[in-house]
């Protein structure tokens, strides 16, 4: 009875949050942009991201593309999650309700995650055209584009976490915005940079890039998806002892 | 931070339980394949011929002809 109270208040919790990148331009704007960017990368414009130009009737190149368009996208969803009730003095008021913190953080970080979702299901249409484009027509890969996108979702859980615990540093939406992108930057990519100056100290299996590009492969290997997890709670339980010391 | 003892016991904590993790993870792992024509699994074959060689084995691909521009 006590935990169904507890879910109960926490799935409360995930729909105000819904509701609330829905009444404001937010949601959408996020939704529009995600397939903007990726519909022209990768069936307009030339270059590497290119589908046509590839010769290859998959989706390697989305899942090349998905990630940097996250890492600017995830943030600007995450940002206001605490720094808004902050600066707005409701995270007081938030905290006095009949709900735990850890439910607290775990209803922003799902109704983010959510979101991210909701953005993520119109691109399965691309899987309809790479079906038609292959030769012969409906030849593709199931197997490993349920992998990528698999590894994708794990890809935005950790982001999410990141956006998450940056939002409660700060007051201020951008200076979130700013330090989320920035760390889920370096996240990403900034240990496969560091292992391309200095290559004796091998720490490229420390960024989420070579995790996620093995997954991308269609390859499901239960290290790369128990790194994914541990960044995500290691970020989550920042966000809990930051809420908890203020 | 000196005067939250708790918090950096959590941290302290999280940090050495997420560690443990990754090492158990390590050592137990299982990948999955998804590939319809398993591409990043040795096949049988493979093992074998790699089991008698006893020294580094080279391979050379040559390619020719009308190649798409991504190999």
């Amino acid at each position: 009875m006590f935990l169904e109270n507890l879910s109960q208040s926490m799935i409360a919790l995930i729909k105000k949050e819904i509701r609330s990148f829905f009444a404001s331009p937010i949601g959408y704007l996020v939704i529009a942009v995600f397939l903007i960017i990726n519909g022209l990368f990768l069936w307009v414009f030339d270059g590497n991201f290119n589908i046509f130009d590839s010769g290859f009737a998959d989706l390697a190149p989305f899942f090349e593309l998905a990630p940097w368009v996250f890492i600017f996208l995830i943030p600007a969803i995450t940002m206001r999650a605490f720094s808004d009730e902050k600066r707005m003095g409701t995270l007081e008021l938030l905290l006095t309700k009949p709900i735990s913190l850890q439910q607290i953080v775990l209803g922003k970080y799902f109704g983010a995650l959510l979101l991210i979702l909701l953005a993520l299901i119109p691109t399965l249409v691309y899987i309809f055209s790479i079906s038609d484009l292959g030769n012969p027509p409906g030849n593709w890969d199931s197997g490993s584009t349920i992998g990528s996108y698999i590894g994708l979702l794990f890809l935005g859980m950790a982001y999410t976490a990141i956006g998450i615990f940056t939002s409660t540093l700060t007051e201020n939406q951008i200076v979130a915005f700013i330090i989320a992108v920035f760390l889920c930057f370096f996240m990403y990519y900034g240990f496969e940079g560091i292992s391309g100056i200095i290559p004796a100290l091998e720490v490229t299996n420390l960024g989420m890039q070579s995790h996620f590009n093995s997954v991308a492969r269609g390859v499901l290997d239960t290290r790369d998806l128990v790194y994914f997890m541990s960044v995500t709670l290691f970020f989550l339980v920042l966000t809990f002892l930051k809420l908890k010391k203020s | 931070m000196g005067q939250h003892p708790k918090h950096i016991k959590i941290l302290v904590f999280t940090i050495v339980l997420l560690l443990g993790l990754h090492f158990l993870s390590n050592s137990i792992f299982y990948r999955f394949d998804l590939t319809q024509d398993q591409r990043y699994t040795l096949s049988e074959a493979a093992k074998n011929t790699i089991a008698e060689a006893d020294s580094p084995i080279y391979i050379d691909v040559f390619l020719q002809g009308d190649l798409p521009p991504r190999i």
